[in-house]
């Protein structure tokens, strides 16, 4: 399906990607690969425990052991130059951040790094970390939100830091609480609300912390050569993210530190992150050598940030002939060791696709002893949506109604009012659930026992901000396109075809690269599905920018007036006066003659120039369900989304079907499994299950094109929505399937034999 | 005139009020100069150092602006809201 009219000549193609045979020859260098000359390897000292003082940390006999080469602690790092630092979940005691990197006076999640040593190999180094002996006081670790949340909680940040910001962990009943914020949103009268109400539900659902599973394991590179001069290679989402963290937590000044981005092996939101960056670059310091650091699969698990386990408690009142008229949302989001759970973006995301006049969201961000989490693919969103979802199926099938046709009546169109005070502009919630109602899939008979099929809508909006693109035209008519977007999900060819498409070249002539921090202007993380739209926007401008240098170029050699002269893209044509034309190569070829080569430049905010879009998709799921084991089997899928423009096709697919994935373990299998004390039980890939290949069918894709008017190519970001819809379709589903509801996920074997149990009033084992 | 709605996390600062208008202002910056002048604890809430807070975002006339976003334009028609901003991923 699609609205879009304009022809385009490269956007809508799926060409080849630029960096496809070095990664299938194994020749892409990935940060791990990068080799130095005179390279030392660096590991982790970890803390055993998940809430513990420091007593003492000695370091002797780990400094003796042949081989070893500097050993680190807090100790070697800088006091912070401010003692705040904003985040975009609120200012924060810079010094935690610091201590979240290398813990100091406590540590606070099992995992929580209290050293760090160079030797010159790795085994070394991983022997050197018997050596470093450490004394603990260990204290009861919090490992609930109710835990958290108790009267008599123990305190995580006890330290006296929290009073530097006005709010954060404010007492609860005058007592210190572990309760780092609280939000709410809201409008209208929601008393007023529930009173017009015909039917009102209420239910509890609650999420599992989930990690975002990316096959490449959190790596850094450091050299600090004597001249204080700093270079950085790391698998991350944003050079200019990690030099900025780098750089405050080091007291480093910005030009003295430079981040290379090697390829990445995903990253989903969590390597934007720093952990491993400034340990290596501070035993680089101390050693005068560079210093290779890369975690295994237990420490990327149990060390870095996995989405929080969330809980939402939710109220829904229509009218009977289904009209929403008020919601009432709670929402507990666990942020790890430090604050700063995606929460607010759970807040926003949870009635987006819907019309509420009446509708108050609150949410809770809660610290316990696990490791801070992460931005995770639509952070937030997940859990509460899937809890609205969940309790609208249950309203459609209370009011007797067709689950999507509950939800076309409640659709938001542009000019709804959100939740956070804002109104939608140009979106596509409609179109999308049109598309739903109309696909032969949901209007298939389902045959079969035990066998249901589930719906369920997400909403998630693209961010936009700053971003650099420089086009350097060569006298051959090629191109290079260099942009500080780091490339995840093919961000080197979908950007070049922007050029191409802007210029009328051939998508063949652009060879695409991704800057490092000192050669290519400041551009934000790849992350928040921005990149195609606010970098596209970049590169748009660059080459206008080269259009018009060509433009002037031809002028000159015309002897005309510039504004004389024009570039024509539908031929990529310079004419002039006369009749004259002058083709792009050749424009190309006379440049070193005429003024010298040119390049074309554009370093801007995006949303100064265009509008960034909203995303909805709308998953269906046939699912069957196994009574005697409690297995689900997923037999059918259909992922629709919005996706704007669909810059290079394939790649759009390809996103829509990893998020699907992702979201489909969420909601069946992926969990943090802890015991009392703290530690992490399933810290392998082979107890942490993610679905794999054999596990799911083809995820079919429906792309509805309604493109976004901010954009010159229509773009939306489309990498993060398809997460989204997954848990509410599964878990909707297994309804269908077996008549249970399910309100905790994942929907494990477990939780569904507990359910069938508890809907047979039988005790579950 | 423009108009500043305050949104409910940060009515505990305004006293409980809902809304500020400011008359006559042509740019974002001049509205929270105005608002300033009533309320300053709210506009310390948006504003830091003549610029606006990484955590605070502000939507006018429905769209969340960005960076550098205090030099926006303003007309006597302008809504404008108050939002906490949501990281990606």
């Amino acid at each position: 399906m699609t609205t879009t009219e304009r022809e385009y000549r490269v956007v809508g193609t799926s060409p080849r990607r630029p960096d496809g045979v070095e990664k299938v020859t194994g020749r892409a260098v990935y940060g791990a690969d990068v080799r130095v000359a005179g390279l030392l390897h660096g590991r982790v000292k970890r803390s055993p425990h998940a809430h513990a003082i420091i007593k003492r940390i000695d370091t002797s006999e780990a400094l003796a052991l042949t081989g070893v080469r500097a050993v680190i602690t807090f100790e070697d790092f800088p006091e912070p130059a401010e003692p705040i630092m904003q985040t975009v979940r609120g200012p924060m005691p810079s010094a935690w951040d610091t201590e979240r990197i290398m813990a100091r006076r406590k540590v606070l999640f099992r995992g929580h790094p209290v050293a760090a040593v160079a030797a010159t190999d790795f085994h070394t180094a991983e022997d050197a970390l018997d050596l470093i002996e450490v004394e603990y006081e260990v204290l009861p670790a919090v490992t609930t939100m109710d835990d958290a949340m108790a009267a008599a909680a123990p305190i995580l940040h006890d330290d006296g830091k929290a009073a530097l910001i006005e709010g954060l962990f404010a007492p609860v009943d005058g007592h210190p609480s572990n309760i780092a914020r609280t939000l709410e949103l809201g409008m209208g009268d929601i008393e007023a609300g529930f009173a017009e109400a015909d039917v009102v539900l209420e239910r509890i659902y609650e999420t599992a912390s989930a990690h975002q599973g990316y096959i490449e394991p959190h790596n850094a590179t450091a050299a600090w050569n004597a001249d204080g001069k700093v270079t950085i290679w790391t698998s991350t989402q944003g050079a200019f993210g990690i030099r900025g963290n780098v750089a405050r937590t080091l007291r480093l000044a910005l030009g003295d530190l430079k981040v290379v981005p090697a390829e990445i092996g995903g990253g989903f939101g969590a390597k934007n992150v720093v952990y491993l960056e400034p340990l290596a670059a501070l035993l680089s310091k101390k050693t005068g050598r560079p210093v290779q650091m890369t975690m295994n699969r237990t420490e990327v698990l149990e060390a870095t940030g996995p989405t929080s386990g969330t809980r939402s408690w939710v109220r829904l009142g229509a009218k009977r002939d289904g009209t929403l008229v008020a919601a009432d949302i709670r929402l507990e989001y666990e942020a790890g060791a430090y604050p700063g759970s995606p929460m607010p973006g759970g807040a926003r995301c949870a009635l987006a696709p819907y019309l509420v006049p009446n509708q108050r969201i609150v949410g809770y961000d809660i610290v316990l002893n696990k490791p801070k989490v992460a931005a995770y693919r639509a952070p937030g969103a997940p859990a509460s949506e899937f809890a609205v979802e969940s309790l609208l199926d249950e309203l459609a099938e209370r009011l007797d109604m067709d689950p999507m046709e509950l939800r076309l009546k409640n659709a938001a169109v542009p000019g709804t009012p959100r939740s956070d005070g804002a109104t939608h502009g140009s979106i596509a919630a409609r179109e999308v659930m049109e598309a739903v109602a109309n696909h032969p899939h949901y209007r298939s008979e389902i045959t079969g026992q035990d066998i249901g099929r589930g719906v369920a809508v997400g909403f998630w909006q693209n961010g936009g901000g700053e971003s650099s693109a420089y086009a350097n035209v060569h006298s051959d008519g090629r191109v290079t396109l260099v942009t500080g977007s780091v490339d995840i999900g093919g961000q080197r060819a979908a950007l070049a075809m922007q050029f191409a498409e802007a210029m009328g070249i051939a998508y063949e002539d652009v060879t695409s690269l991704v800057g490092d921090t000192d050669s290519i202007g400041f551009t934000g993380n790849t992350g928040g599905s921005r990149t195609t739209f606010a970098t596209g926007w970049a590169v748009y401008q660059a080459a206008m920018d080269v259009r018009q240098q060509l433009e002037q170029r031809a002028a000159k050699i015309w002897e005309c007036a510039p504004t004389e002269v024009t570039y024509d893209p539908a031929d990529a044509t310079l004419k002039g006066p006369e009749g004259k034309t002058m083709t792009f190569k050749e424009a190309a070829r006379r440049l070193p003659g005429s003024g010298g080569n040119i390049q074309g430049q554009a370093d801007i905010v995006s949303t100064n120039v265009g509008k960034v879009g909203a995303c909805y998709g709308a998953h269906i799921a046939d699912v069957h369900v196994d009574r005697e084991t409690g297995k689900v089997t997923v037999l059918r899928y259909t992922a629709i989304q919005d996706v704007g423009k669909a810059i290079h096709p394939a790649y759009v697919e390809g996103q829509i079907q990893g998020g699907a994935v992702q979201g489909i373990g969420m909601a069946l299998n992926e969990e943090y499994v802890y015991n009392d004390d703290g530690r992490m039980l399933n810290s392998s890939f082979l107890d942490y299950r993610m679905p794999v290949a054999n596990d799911l069918p083809m995820i079919d894709t429906v792309l509805v094109e309604v493109p976004n008017p901010g954009h010159p190519y229509g773009v939306r970001g489309v990498g993060e929505v398809p997460i989204v819809p997954p848990l509410g379709a599964i878990a909707n589903a297994i309804h269908d399937a077996i008549g249970v509801r399910v309100s905790r996920l994942p929907a494990s074997p477990r939780v569904i034999l507990e359910a069938l149990q508890a809907a047979e009033g039988e005790p579950a084992e | 005139m423009a108009v500043l709605h305050v949104p409910a996390s940060l009515r505990a600062v305004t006293d409980g009020r809902e809304r500020f208008d400011v008359p006559g202002a042509t740019t974002l910056r001049q509205v929270f100069q105005a608002v300033e002048r009533e309320c300053p604890e709210l506009a310390a809430r948006v504003v830091e150092d003549g610029e606006l807070r990484a955590d605070m975002a502000v939507a006018i006339d429905g769209s969340i602006i960005e960076d550098g976003g205090i030099y926006t334009e303003v007309d006597d028609e302008t809504e404008i809201y108050l939002v906490p901003p949501i990281g990606g991923g």
